[in-house]
Order: C-alpha cells, then sequence, then structure tokens
C-alpha cells in the first residue's frame, strides 16, 4: 500500500452521523404515513417465495380461463357449422324433390 | 456486531424495532459515503436519510445481509450522483458551519494533510470522487466498486488510477506551494 492509499484510507474513514439519525430516520417513516406502513407490512406478509407462487397461479388461471374461452369459442364455431350443414342438406332435399317433379312433368308430356 | 438475516426478515415482517437495529447498524458507511462525496453534513445526513427510506420501502426484496450491504452502497451511490447532477444546475457553496463540522469530524491522522485530501477528493470529477470514497472508505476492490456503479471493471481501475495520480500530483504541487 502506498503512502497516498494510507492517508486516504485515514482521511475517508467511516464517520457518525448525529446521534438523533435513527430516532430521525423512524420520524421520517412515520411522518411519510400509515399507508407506507401498510404497504411494508403486505409486503412483508407477502415473501418473494409467496410472491413467485401467486404470480405462478395467476398466470395459470389466466391460462386456464383464456383456454375456456378459446374452447367455448370453437364449439361455437362448430354448432354454427353443423347447423349450416342441415340447412344445407335441407335446401338440397327441397332442390332435389323440386327437380323429380319437374322431371316427371316433363317425362309425362 | 454483524447484522442476521432473520433481522431482515424481521423488519420486512413490520418489526420497527429490527428496522431501527438495520440502520443503526449500517448508518456510518451509508452517511459516510454521502459525507465523503458531498463534503457537507447536513446533504450527507439528508441523502442518509431517503436512502433509509428507500430500504423501508424495498424491505421485501432484500435477501441476505451481504444484499443489504450491497443495495444500501449502490442506492447512495446513484443517490450521490443524482445529487450532484442536480447541484450543477443550483450552484451552492459549503456553509461556514459545515466546513466547521468537517474540520472537526477528522481526529486522527495529520489533520491538515487529512483535510487537505478530503477536499481534493471532493474536487474530483463525480465517478472518479465516488470511486476513491467506495476504494477508501469501504475497502471495496475495483471489481466490486464495478458492481456497485454498473461499470465495466476496467473503467474502475482507469479511473482510479487517474484519481490517483490526479491526487498525487495536486497534493504534491500544494506542499510545494505551502513550502
Amino acid at each position: 500500500m502506498s503512502q497516498i492509499d494510507r492517508h486516504l484510507k485515514a482521511a475517508l474513514r467511516r464517520r457518525d452521523p448525529g446521534p438523533d439519525f435513527v430516532a430521525a430516520v423512524l420520524r421520517t417513516i412515520e411522518s411519510e404515513g400509515l399507508r407506507a406502513t401498510r404497504r411494508f407490512r403486505w409486503a412483508g406478509a407477502l415473501s418473494r417465495s409467496r410472491v413467485r407462487w401467486a404470480t405462478a397461479a395467476l398466470a395459470a388461471c389466466l391460462m386456464a380461463s383464456l383456454a375456456i374461452v378459446e374452447y367455448g369459442r370453437m364449439q361455437e364455431t362448430r354448432k354454427k357449422g353443423e347447423l349450416a350443414k342441415e340447412q344445407m342438406m335441407l335446401a338440397l332435399r327441397i332442390a332435389s324433390v323440386k327437380l323429380r317433379q319437374v322431371q316427371k312433368i316433363v317425362l309425362d308430356r | 456486531v454483524t447484522l442476521s438475516d432473520d433481522k431482515i426478515k424481521e423488519a420486512a415482517r413490520g418489526s420497527e424495532r429490527a428496522f431501527a437495529d438495520i440502520v443503526d447498524h449500517h448508518k456510518a458507511m451509508v452517511f459516510s459515503i454521502a459525507f465523503h462525496f458531498l463534503q457537507n453534513r447536513s446533504w450527507a445526513e439528508e441523502i442518509a436519510q431517503e436512502v433509509f427510506l428507500q430500504l423501508f420501502r424495498s424491505l421485501s426484496t432484500i435477501e441476505t445481509r451481504d444484499h443489504l450491504t450491497f443495495w444500501l452502497r449502490r442506492t447512495t451511490s446513484h443517490r450521490c450522483i443524482d445529487w450532484a447532477r442536480c447541484q450543477r444546475n443550483h450552484e451552492q457553496g459549503v456553509s461556514l458551519e459545515d466546513a466547521a463540522q468537517v474540520r472537526a469530524a477528522v481526529v486522527d491522522c495529520d489533520p491538515l494533510l487529512a483535510e487537505r485530501l478530503r477536499l481534493l477528493v471532493a474536487s474530483l470529477p463525480v465517478e472518479q470522487r465516488l470511486i476513491v470514497t467506495l476504494r477508501f472508505q469501504e475497502d471495496l476492490d475495483p471489481s466490486e466498486i464495478a458492481k456497485v456503479l454498473d461499470l465495466p471493471v476496467n473503467t474502475v481501475k482507469s479511473r482510479l488510477q487517474r484519481a490517483l495520480a490526479l491526487l498525487e500530483r495536486k497534493l504534491s504541487a500544494r506542499e510545494r506551494i505551502s513550502v
């Protein structure tokens, strides 16, 4: 260690703030209001691992609800498709009957 | 006396006493970083209070005592840089009262030399000043300082060397003048 290093270490040693410092910090926190304290307690109650689990559970719930919504939408589309198919079949059947009637008339003449 | 990880958890759960113990344990470190950077006792106390207030709000994110020390050094350093940037816009001098307190605070080694050195440190550019403070007050090596200040290690090393060379040069120049 050089001489300047030693001098700097001595000159920049740690020193204490005023004797009232801790009390002043606590007073400042108190003057910040109960809101901060409540937030603080909430934050304390939820440890990091709990927050992680809660986030994972929330994400899983979100995914499940999205899947349910998507499944419902697919079912609706399928129902609509089946209805359209039935209507189409009915229309074809009607057309077929009509065609047969026309064919019979034409052949009878 | 070392601070246990349990004390941090206790404070995070809402214990005022545990939080007061944490403040008491780290007050000298936080205050001194700010004080050596700003050379103003009242500003340093203000910054230290803000840092502990921020700690109070962030306690749930602190995991261990090493993490706490790192967090405090880092937050104090960044607060000092912000303060210096702000002061550059509203240039203010050190009050006579503060200057007197600064002088009274130095008791060991040659008080005149220590005072001269601290004033020279205070005249360094912002980042060099912080690097020198963390190096010699907190006894951190360049890689630790780099983590605290979010700088590459080589940048810290070169700035530290530059700062030391400048301090030595200025110190010897002043000694020549005083002789």
